[in-house]
């Protein structure tokens, strides 16, 4: 992996205006609303047809967090079963997760213990991860509440945020804090010197600045 | 024996790094490696480096970098390799053996003591996909060669048999390797070693036409990153994970997410139209040749196409077709099986006898069948295969006789050849025979079956790698038949045959295609075609008049559309009969492929079916010579029937027919009665310009052709569709395409049934706009790619390659059938084409890439 590294390393200086690239994945079930999601947050669109992900493709997004241009590299993975082990890849060097379910789909809450084993097993330790439940717009079709994300969030360590990409309600926020979690982890390997966090591809120094505070969504 | 060896002693020399950069763009890839070997001995020592090619791999580069300094290296092919190193390897080692041009060798001094060597090295190969779609890469073993801690221990694992073919050490003999060694071929393909580890640095870029699904690996732990520059995957970049091992050499799978659609790549040439334009009009010989000759300047242009290859965007398309989803119907399956048997006196004949008669037993009714007894003679069972209905002395086993036998022997359509190979010995021409197969691998898969340990493996097993069949091995008291059971069943499942791609290109551009032949289609197999643009826009038809309506076809120059009114038939026919008719019409013309290759031997009726394939363009133009090819018995009838038919099909096409296959007969009965009232009404030559004899002089555009900007109009639908009715509005033609669009179509029979595919790319931005378009601007700057800047001519290199073995096919059957004798005054131009092995000659100085501009120039 350090090689990777040092490849972009020379392409930096060119055409790079931003401070620090994140690679970001969201994974999780087939038909969460992934691709839903992340069309969202980057294109501010949203279509109900439903098309199956299959090829990895991500999508580009610089936000400015702490006078600082974070460039997002957002992937969008397959949900399906079969792509699941030929995707692990894509998991190594990526700084933060958002491990999707639909709030309407029992089988993909429950699949989220495997998503986070999958997410252990292939990235590296400081991986940030957020639980989203998805599609909270369909609140007549619910079959997961709130309290039974949020506990098993804890469970896991995660934050926690219900969210529609329909509705667009808590996108941004989710990807917003996703950062700030990613930031802060990154400050403190800094001061604590660890070398793992590299996924800052350049810049030593991030300013330490408290991340402004956001509540998980309560709707 | 791969990787940098001491020249004297055969020991190999340390590696220190590894440095590899790859790169795969659809089925190609390039690799560029770096490897510094390190001479831990006290002297200076002078070094070989042996490097194993795959078959479609290209070497286009190598460098030698001692003490700092770049070193002249030569590139020799194997069969040269005895002379440089005569004094090391026991000539009777290398003898018979070193035939094969599959690996090659270099020999580079080093005389610095305990200095470090670099060698880099480029190579380009096509990548093999697996049933499900999938790409396989397994990267070379001398690139990360497994570490074992005892040089001597592993003498005697891998090494053993090598170093001792040289006579350098007696390394241990196992007894089962006694049947390799007779092959020396383990000298040069027993996997790579090394003393201690070293520094490895693993980066492959991943491009194509379509996004990853995934990826995987069997040997390492991956990860995946994009460019942070980059908008979208379309490029992506993997590495090792995890610490390298050492145990093992490197294997990645690729996983599209598309696996079974065709795809089709676009690789810019080094020129952009207009600068090769410049370049062609500022050459001497073309200003010698456009003042004294008469001829188009076109036609000058298109003798330089196989050596401009570098100049000019390359398509190439890839295709692995879903066949495994498709379900089989075993009784319904038609293919040809051919026994080659030895017969040599080794051979014990109960236990063939026995398993035979229960293979035969169980063949599907729709089976031909032959069965070859060789040994010093040929003693075919049947003159020619039979429809599925025993046999059994001679000394010697001649293999080659009997595959050349048997690639004389013409292949029926829709019956793709399946050759079980069943022998005992080995013999003393393995590369010989290999290279035979390897110039007729579209003519037959080789199932290979070796009894008793004294089989040549690398004869069965390259054979049948060659050909994509399997290989069995059966031991003392083993029974044949499982294993011959398993074999016919592989030899039975699904398969394309009759493979061609069409290409339609935008108006005025002209095209090589490459190959020439499409061998049957198995699951897991791809269909890899090269398409060499060339824009004639700017390059006058001088002799328009000769060639009106289809200026932007490429005619054959043994075509001329003369006024051949009268003596059209016998010269048509003479022409036909040569058996270099159909290549020419391939080489010349290009608009299609196909893989029925062997249909020139068979009938005319079939050679006509092909060669229409190819060049229906100049056939159209004058449909008239079609007749006696087609029904010799009633000439007037056949012919006015034969024009009717195809104006009847040239009108159909403007019946923007439906997608799908329609009724056949009922269409066929339309068609006939619209082009019969147009016969009557004596209309038919203003029905359709293009059909029209050229030599009437008329200069209709008025057709197909121009409004659909379409390079190969009707052609090759059209004229299959006369003798191939299933042919008729399978792919029925979508309307005009947009312009700048390049459609390929892939034409093909699953399981009797005609079946295709078309796909669709954008070449428009190959004609910048013009403000862009100053002298001097470099073409190599590929929109913010730079960093896949040493990849952009991988595809290039292959479709040089795949040109090369064309012609070298093409003059070796020219030469085979002595037919050739004016077509080798032909290619005289050009000797060194054909003489000219692929890895080339003395590389003088350490130019990098500079062997294929070599060879094409």
């Amino acid at each position: 992996m350090a090689s990777a590294t040092a490849t972009y390393g020379q392409k930096e200086s060119s055409d790079q205006n931003f401070d620090y690239m994140f690679k970001i994945l969201i994974i999780g079930n087939s038909s969460v609303g992934k691709t839903s999601f992340l069309f969202r947050y980057a294109d501010d669109s949203f279509t109900p047809a439903f098309v199956s992900t299959v090829g990895i493709d991500f999508k580009v997004k610089t936000i400015y967090r702490n006078d600082k241009r974070i460039k997002l590299q957002i992937w969008d993975t397959a949900g399906q079963e079969r792509y699941r082990t030929i995707t692990t890849a894509y998991y190594r060097g990526a700084m933060g997760f958002i491990l999707m379910y639909d709030i309407t789909n029992e089988d993909s809450f429950n699949a989220v213990q495997d998503w986070s084993t999958q997410i252990k097993t292939y990235s590296w330790d400081n991986a940030q991860v957020l639980l989203v439940g998805n599609k909270c717009d369909m609140e007549d079709e619910r079959v997961v509440s709130a309290d039974r994300g949020r506990q098993l969030s804890e469970h896991l360590g995660f934050e926690f945020f219900e969210a529609s990409a329909k509705d667009n309600i808590n996108v941004k926020q989710t990807f917003e804090r996703l950062v700030d979690i990613i930031c802060e982890k990154m400050s403190e390997s800094l001061d604590a010197g660890d070398p793992a966090v590299t996924g800052a591809k350049q810049g030593p120094q991030l300013a330490e600045q408290p991340a402004p505070p956001h509540q998980d969504c309560a709707c | 024996m791969v990787g940098l060896r001491n020249r004297s002693t055969w020991e190999p020399l340390l590696l220190k790094a590894s440095c590899i950069k790859s790169c795969t763009n659809g089925c190609s890839m390039g690799i560029t490696a770096h490897l510094t070997y390190a001479n831990a001995d006290t002297d200076s020592v002078e070094g070989v480096f042996v490097y194993p090619l795959e078959e479609k791999e290209v070497v286009v580069g190598f460098e030698a970098m001692i003490a700092g300094r770049l070193v002249g290296v030569q590139i020799q092919s194997r069969g040269k390799l005895k002379d440089c190193c005569l004094d090391c390897c026991p000539g009777s080692v290398l003898d018979g053996q070193c035939g094969s041009s599959q690996e090659w060798t270099c020999c580079c001094g080093i005389s610095a003591l305990d200095i470090q060597c670099t060698n880099g090295e480029d190579t380009t190969l096509e990548l093999p996909t697996m049933e499900n779609g999938a790409i396989r890469i397994v990267y070379p073993t001398l690139l990360t060669p497994v570490v074992t801690g005892q040089m001597n221990a592993s003498k005697s694992e891998n090494g053993g048999k090598a170093t001792s073919c040289f006579g350098a050490t007696s390394g241990k003999q196992d007894r089962a390797l006694d049947s390799e060694q007779q092959c020396s071929h383990g000298l040069f393909t027993s996997p790579a070693i090394n003393l201690a580890p070293y520094e490895l640095n693993f980066q492959l870029l991943v491009r194509g036409a379509c996004l990853l699904a995934g990826l995987e690996s069997p040997t390492h732990a991956l990860r995946a990153d994009a460019d942070p520059s980059a908008q979208s995957a379309s490029a992506t970049y993997i590495t090792l994970a995890q610490e390298h091992p050492y145990d093992r050499h490197i294997e990645i799978i690729l996983h599209l997410s598309e696996p079974h659609n065709p795809l089709v790549i676009l690789e810019k040439g080094r020129l952009s139209f207009s600068q090769y334009e410049q370049q062609i009009c500022s050459r001497r010989d073309y200003i010698r040749y456009t003042r004294k000759d008469s001829d188009p300047e076109r036609r000058y242009i298109r003798r330089r196409y196989h050596k401009d290859i570098l100049c000019s965007p390359v398509l190439m398309l890839n295709f692995c077709p879903d066949l495994l989803s498709e379900h089989l119907e075993l009784h319904k399956a038609t293919r040809e099986l051919l026994f080659l048997i030895d017969r040599s006196g080794s051979m014990s004949g109960t236990n063939i006898n026995r398993a035979m008669a229960v293979a035969l037993k169980s063949l599907p009714s729709g089976t031909m069948l032959n069965i070859v007894g060789f040994g010093t003679t040929i003693k075919p069972l049947f003159t020619s295969s039979k429809l599925c209905n025993d046999v059994t002395d001679m000394r010697g086993s001649n293999l080659q006789g009997a595959l050349s036998w048997m690639y004389q022997q013409p292949m029926q359509r829709s019956y793709p050849r399946q050759v079980f190979i069943i022998t005992d010995g080995s013999i003393n021409n393995v590369a010989k025979v290999l290279e035979l197969v390897r110039r007729n691998t579209c003519a037959g898969r080789c199932f290979g079956f070796g009894l008793g340990p004294r089989t040549c493996r690398r004869l069965l097993q390259g054979i049948a790698k060659l050909t994509g069949g399997t290989t069995e091995f059966i031991y003392d008291e083993e029974r044949l038949q499982p294993k011959l059971i398993k074999s016919l069943k592989k030899a039975f499942e699904p398969v394309l045959t009759d493979v061609r791609i069409d290409w339609y290109l935008p108006e005025n551009m002209e095209a090589l295609l490459s190959p020439n032949e499409i061998p049957p289609l198995y699951p897991g197999d791809r269909l890899i075609g090269y398409c060499t643009l060339y824009d004639m826009t700017n390059f006058k038809t001088k002799k328009s008049e000769t060639e009106p309506s289809w200026k932007s076809f490429p005619v054959p120059e043994t075509l001329t559309l003369e006024s051949t009114q009268l003596d059209w038939s016998s010269d048509i026919r003479r022409r036909i009969q040569q058996s270099s008719y159909i290549q020419e019409q391939y080489v010349l013309t290009h608009c299609s492929l196909s893989s029925e290759r062997s249909l020139q031997t068979q009938s005319h009726v079939h050679i006509h079916a092909s060669s229409s394939d190819s060049a229906g363009g100049s056939f159209l133009s004058n449909p008239h010579s079609c007749g006696p090819v087609l029904e010799t018995g009633s000439l007037p009838q056949g012919l006015e029937r034969m024009r009717v038919l195809a104006r009847s099909t040239m009108a159909a096409r403007s019946f923007s027919s439906p997608q799908g296959e329609l009724e056949m007969h009922r269409l066929r009965r339309a068609l006939e009665r619209v082009s019969f009232d147009q016969t009557l009404g004596g209309r038919l030559d203003e029905s359709d310009g293009e059909t029209r004899p050229p030599s009437r002089g008329t200069v209709s555009h008025r057709s197909l052709t121009d409004s659909n900007g379409l390079l190969f109009p009707a052609s090759p639908l059209d004229w299959d569709s006369l003798t191939d009715p299933e042919y008729l509005f399978t792919a029925a033609q979508p309307e005009d395409p947009p312009p700048g669009q390049c459609r390929s179509i892939i034409h093909g029979l699953l399981s009797g049934k005609p079946i295709s595919w078309e796909v669709t790319v954008n070449v428009g931005h190959l004609w910048p706009p013009e403000e862009q378009d100053i002298p001097g601007v470099n073409e190599s700057e590929p929109g913010g790619e730079d960093i896949g800047k040493p990849w952009e001519e991988i595809i290039h290199h292959l479709a040089a390659r795949s040109v090369i073995r064309d012609f070298e096919k093409l003059a070796e059957k020219e030469s085979d059938t002595g037919h050739g004798d004016d077509c080798y005054t032909r290619y005289q131009s050009c000797p060194s084409f054909f003489t000219m092995p692929l890895i080339l000659p003395s590389l003088k100085t350490g130019k990098k890439k500079a062997l294929l501009k070599e060879v094409l120039l």
